[in-house]
């Protein structure tokens, strides 16, 4: 059975969305980094990266079926 | 004295119109200010008396239903300090001496210039060149001539911040770039203020409540290093309507925790990407 997030890459991370981002397949145990890292995201501008709307840390490892959300840093006012 | 103020309140109001406006007697903008003159005091305690009389300032009355009274009144108590009157700060100054929030303090550093007519209220042909927080106060007075207005024309540092924001009731970080909302927070926690920040880039947008205690988010996401303090949004560019937007949630959020009305974006992070209308709420607890 082939595992898959939901994931959004919000402000200048939305470039690296990858063509179906509701259904991107990811291997069991993979980490929001591996998965950030296939997609060329760099890591160092990730600021905020929520697993089913819950703050956490890039090494959280994902088991498919969940909702990941990532934002860089957004200071604009 | 009182009864003199009630009595001259109930005679100056008359009976509104619109079958579910409750209360329904309202009293006009020019019989604040008559009556705040005669009796010697300022046009908010002259709104608080009509209201405590069951006597709605007409330019409230729609605000009436989804607030009452009781709420207006603490809108009108209460004093709120604006950090930034550019693209977030206009709209939030706007919408809240609208709504009746009874004494702001307005603080910019900054003139206003060209590039800020795509998006901040306040910048017009006219005031080209002048302080933001001043130009502000201009126009805010004629929206509303009972608020409390007053203004500082410097920018928030570490050692203004203190004497500037004491005494507020409400913060709103309305910041452009990353450098000073870190220690706008910290001055918050110090001073035991809750804040409602709001930061955009390109067409996102978050906006959160901080209470004192809570952990926030800039102290989070700020930069650790020694770079320019600015976020995405120098890539991505700022245009209006979402700045519109998250002022309009910032201010929303402001007037929930000041009536203690609904649930807060405490320890929550309300996202938008209005390019693909995503709106979601994230817990950053």
């Amino acid at each position: 059975m082939s595992l898959e997030i939901q994931l959004k890459l919000f402000a200048t991370l939305a470039k690296y969305t990858p063509p179906d981002p509701d259904h991107f397949p990811i291997q069991e145990g993979e980490t929001a980094a591996q998965v950030l890292e296939r997609l060329n995201v760099p890591l160092k501008e990730v600021k905020l990266v929520f697993i089913d709307g819950v703050r956490k840390d890039l090494n959280w490892a994902l088991t498919g079926g969940e909702r990941v959300g990532i934002f860089p840093p957004v200071g604009g006012g | 004295m009182m009864a003199d103020l009630s009595q001259s309140l109930v005679y100056a109001s008359y009976q509104g119109t619109h079958p579910q406006t409750d209360p329904r007697r309202l009293i006009k903008d020019r019989e604040i200010g008559r009556i705040a003159e005669e009796f010697g005091i300022s046009r908010i305690e002259a709104e608080i008396a009509a209201l405590e009389a069951e006597i709605a300032p007409a330019r409230y009355v729609r605000n009436m239903a989804a607030l009452d009274c009781k709420d207006q009144i603490r809108l009108l108590k209460s004093r709120a300090a604006i950090i930034g009157l550019g693209g977030l700060g206009g709209y939030v100054a706007q919408t809240l001496a609208r709504s009746g929030v009874g004494s702001l303090v307005l603080v910019d550093g900054d003139v206003f210039e060209q590039t800020n007519l795509n998006r901040q209220a306040f910048s017009t042909i006219r005031t080209l060149g002048e302080n933001k927080a001043e130009a502000a106060l201009e126009k805010i007075r004629k929206m509303n001539p009972s608020v409390n207005l007053e203004w500082e024309g410097v920018f928030l540092d570490k050692d203004n911040a203190e004497a500037i924001l004491q005494g507020a009731d409400l913060i709103m970080d309305c910041l452009g770039g990353l450098d000073n909302r870190v220690l706008l927070q910290q001055t918050a926690r110090d001073l035991e203020i809750p804040l409602i920040s709001a930061a955009l880039a390109g067409f996102t947008g978050h906006v959160t409540v901080v209470f004192p205690g809570d952990q926030g988010l800039f102290p989070v996401i700020g930069r650790e290093d020694d770079s320019s303090g600015e976020g995405v949004e120098t890539d991505l560019g700022c245009p209006c309507p979402p700045v519109m937007l998250a002022a309009s949630i910032q201010c929303s959020e402001a007037v929930k925790v000041l009536t203690r009305k609904g649930q807060a974006l405490q320890n929550k992070l309300l996202a938008f990407d209005l390019l693909d209308n995503t709106f979601q709420v994230f817990d950053l607890s």
